[in-house]
């Protein structure tokens, strides 16, 4: 237990902007060069017509077509690249989960805004014992393919994910989760090896299989299951193509038929949403937004962070930590470099999604004053810090943000060695392959942490307890508290246990908590959604009109 | 000939094998590819486990020659990132990066051709000019420039063809000119100088002297002389199209070939993926290189006899000294 995914991929994938930020250089000089491009493209166009003749004058493809001109409720959908694939237990990619989301579901849901566990084909749930939780189920609800669901399905579905033989990359929404046994046809038991307060998290990510799943080879490739869409068709590095389900439990969706297709740049993406090919785009870039026709966001999973030395160094020193806290100007980071789409993080790297949130806390002030006099009060024998971050746009401008963050402690009066490297290097460092409770830490290694999970251990197992394998702190007080909060099963003592685990976090500013930032899509006008917390596209949320 | 053949193969193998054993090392270089692989929050030991099972901690010598058999039997392993035979995914690609190729060189050819031997015939004419910078403008743009350009005002602003994407004829049209761009110039380069070598020589004034048609000149005679330095540029772009340039328009315009797949294997750290992609594509290379190998032989059999006319040479100089 205690490991869960990093982030969406959808976010991941698209902040490989290297080539994106020099493409869009080329687009702000577009209209100079049109009457250059007129003629290049009249000069290469004669030859070509042997090839592509039939194009010009057509208008723009044919989904263009079908979706603006026959009225047909089609939605065309931009991931941000292939999915790893459709078989909904085995992988954890945001772009596999864009389109799974849409055919699979879990005993449970999770709301829009605020990631809070509520019913789905599971009514109700209660905790039987220390590792027994009995889950209810709907009934009359129905696989695609006919065969029912009921507790037989349940105990398939977790068979068939917790099997070593079966390879998944859900193993973190898996846990300690070890069984499910029938108790009647709509009652289910789910078991664990340890006591495990989580489960009914983790039962809103490990979707639903039919039986039939575990004989069925191409299941992979026809992924069957109760949502609101099933497959049409797939198409390797091109579309997937879904149709509504007529039979589905919670009544036909409004759009009659999705369009997923992986587009990796997103300068092609806003082209795209600019012709109307396209009606949803995910992973925008923050400054394309005031191009797409609607731009929506939400709060997204990611907080990007600054991990801090407690155990030697410069910030072993609590009165420079704060320094840092105050030096760093977030708010106008957020408004620069993510043109505003974001907030300030309340003084933890977790927000109201995860529980454990503690809403008590506010952030440290930009104060660069008192940040200059806590460094010239601290005496300390030297200012030199080791700044460790990644340079491969692993995550959304991160070699900027780094390189800001440098610059405002500079300003404060610390020395910055910068060390921002390609992302295998910087993992070796973040996560060291030895006991990163006794491997020598940089004095500050960036990070932006995200926790799809939604539970605060994972959080404080990673970056808080001591031999936690991102952790650059060692308090044994911290430690006392994050394992009893672990093993705590009265869900309100948890929750305070995890307030209280932050706000401790928060006083000894052992990170330089900064933001959150939004996750971004671009949307045709004539489509209405709302974007959720996870980042979940459901297209049974959408409609046209 | 057949001497000639099995060296040649001989090569082609030996060139297959040293780019396989550099992707290997520059694959493993990164380390361990299990902490890449796996969540940022996964614990050493989740790695250790992980490791074991996908066999990353062997020694390097024996995964590289588990590698190295496994490639000769066309199994690359499986995908990190789909969890399917790494040599299906890329053998799926390779015809929709076929189809962008053969267009761009079809187009490529059919302009340059007539271009260059416009620019021959009619020198330091309109033509020839339009000829040189046409071939310039196509040499000198960067392929990801003029896709990005393409698509800002023949889809963005004209709304002619689709932004990106593979499917009907609509959407060929940019990539196949953003990839023929470069090949098209130099072709109508190498054209143009061929024809002009060929249109001084002696024979085409004897030719003309002697009454000729112009027509019959230019194409049964000095065509077919310069056909050999075009026909080896042609064999040499091609190669070049494929060894990367339709990476970068497959990126531009997401086209799902070959070369995409290559740039996405690499982002997913996909060890099989990227060995399986790099190798099939050398072997594609390699073997087009044979083929026109043996097309040069075929054309010309001094290619093929130059060993044995050597071999005679040598006998000759032991025997009178005869210069080299």
């Amino acid at each position: 237990m205690g490991s869960t995914s990093n982030c969406s991929d959808v976010h991941r994938k698209a902040r490989r902007h290297r080539t994106a930020s020099a493409q869009s250089r080329v687009a702000r000089l577009g209209p100079w060069l049109a009457p250059l491009a007129l003629v290049l493209a009249g000069c290469g166009s004669s030859p070509s017509a042997s090839t592509g003749a039939a194009a010009t004058g057509q208008g723009a493809g044919p989904v263009h077509a079908t979706t603006h001109h026959s009225g047909a409720n089609v939605v065309n959908i931009a991931i941000a690249d292939d999915p790893s694939g459709l078989d909904p237990q085995a992988f954890e990619d945001g772009n596999a989960l864009a389109i799974y989301d849409n055919i699979s579901e879990p005993l449970l849901s999770r709301t829009a805004s605020d990631n809070k566990i509520g019913p789905l084909l599971a009514t109700s749930w209660s905790q039987k014992d220390a590792t027994t939780w009995e889950f209810k189920l709907r009934s009359g609800v129905q696989f695609s393919n006919g065969e029912p669901f009921n507790a037989d399905a349940v105990v398939a579905s977790i068979k068939r994910i917790t099997d070593p033989k079966y390879v998944t990359a859900q193993g973190d929404f898996v846990g300690d989760i070890n069984g499910a046994s029938k108790v009647d046809d709509l009652t289910v038991d789910i078991t664990t090896s340890a006591q495990d307060p989580t489960v009914p998290k983790r039962m809103s990510l490990i979707t639903m299989v039919p039986v039939s799943a575990a004989t069925n080879a191409d299941f992979a490739n026809h992924p069957i299951g109760t949502g609101p869409y099933t497959l049409v068709s797939t198409q390797k590095g091109g579309k997937t193509i879904l149709q509504a389900n007529p039979h589905y439990w919670g009544g036909k969706p409004a759009i009659d038929q999705a369009i997923f297709q992986p587009v990796k740049e997103p300068t092609l993406r806003l082209a795209g949403i600019k012709t109307g090919e396209l009606n949803l785009v995910t992973g925008l870039l923050p400054e394309q937004l005031s191009q797409v026709p609607v731009a929506v966001h939400a709060a997204g999973l990611e907080f990007p962070t600054v991990i801090l030395n407690t155990r030697g160094g410069p910030f072993a020193d609590k009165n420079l930590r704060l320094a840092a806290n105050y030096a760093v100007d977030s708010q106008t980071i957020l408004n620069k470099l993510f043109s505003g789409f974001g907030h300030l993080a309340n003084c933890q790297i977790m927000g109201p999604g995860t529980l454990g949130w503690n809403p008590d806390l506010r952030p440290y002030p930009y104060d660069p004053a008192k940040a200059k006099q806590l460094v010239q009060n601290a005496h300390a024998p030297s200012l030199n810090v080791l700044f460790v971050g990644d340079s491969s746009n692993r995550w959304l401008k991160d070699v900027e943000l780094e390189q800001t963050i440098s610059g405002y402690l500079t300003a404060a009066g610390f020395t910055v060695k910068p060390s921002f490297t390609d992302f295998a290097t910087y993992l070796n460092v973040i996560f060291p392959p030895t006991n990163s409770a006794t491997t020598a830490r940089p004095d500050m290694i960036f990070v932006s942490h995200d926790n799809i999970f939604g539970d605060a251990d994972v959080t404080a197992s990673t970056y808080f307890l001591t031999n936690g394998g991102g952790s650059s702190t060692s308090n044994t007080a911290l430690d006392a508290q994050i394992l009893a909060a672990r093993s705590e099963l009265n869900p309100s003592t948890r929750l305070q246990d995890y307030k209280d685990i932050n706000k401790s976090v928060c006083d000894d500013a052992d990170f330089i908590f900064m933001m959150n930032t939004d996750n971004i899509w671009g949307m045709t006008s004539d489509l209405s959604w709302t974007p959720r917390y996870d980042a979940q596209i459901l297209v049974n949320t959408m409609s046209f009109g | 000939m057949a001497r000639f053949l099995l060296k040649r193969l001989g090569f082609a193998i030996l060139v297959v094998f040293c780019v396989q054993t550099a992707v290997f090392l520059i694959t493993h270089a990164l380390g361990n590819p299990a902490r890449l692989l796996l969540p940022l929050s996964s614990t050493n030991a989740q790695v250790a486990a992980f490791s074991h099972a996908q066999g990353f901690d062997r020694p390097l010598i024996v995964q590289f020659f588990s590698t190295i058999a496994g490639a000769a039997h066309g199994d690359f392993g499986t995908s990190f990132w789909q969890q399917l035979p790494a040599v299906n995914l890329v053998v799926g690609r390779l015809p929709a990066t076929g189809e962008l190729v053969f267009f761009a060189m079809l187009v490529a050819i059919a302009g340059s051709v007539p271009l260059g031997i416009l620019a021959a015939v009619k020198r330091d004419s309109v033509w020839d000019k339009l000829a040189v910078t046409v071939s310039l403008l196509g040499i000198s743009m960067p392929a990801f420039w003029l896709g990005e350009l393409l698509i800002l005002i023949v889809a963005v602003q004209l709304g002619l063809t689709p932004t990106s994407g593979y499917g009907g004829p609509q959407y060929f049209v940019l990539p196949v000119i953003t990839l023929a761009a470069l090949p098209l110039g130099r072709l109508t380069q190498i054209v143009r100088s061929a024809m002009l070598d060929e249109l001084g020589q002696q024979y085409v004034l004897v030719g003309r002297s002697l009454g000729l048609s112009t027509r019959s000149l230019i194409f049964q005679h000095a065509l077919k002389n310069a056909a050999i330095p075009i026909v080896t540029l042609m064999g040499w772009e091609l190669g070049r199209l494929i060894a990367g340039f339709t990476i970068l328009v497959e990126v531009v315009f997401n086209w799902p070939g070959a070369g995409l797949l290559a740039v996405q294997a690499i982002q997913h750290h996909d060890i099989p993926l990227i060995e399986a992609d790099v190798t099939i594509v050398a072997t594609l290379i390699v073997a087009l290189n044979l083929l026109l190998d043996v097309i040069y032989a075929a054309l010309d059999p001094r290619v093929a006899s130059l060993g044995s006319r050597r071999r005679a040479r040598r006998k000759l100089q032991a025997i009178d000294g005869v210069p080299a």
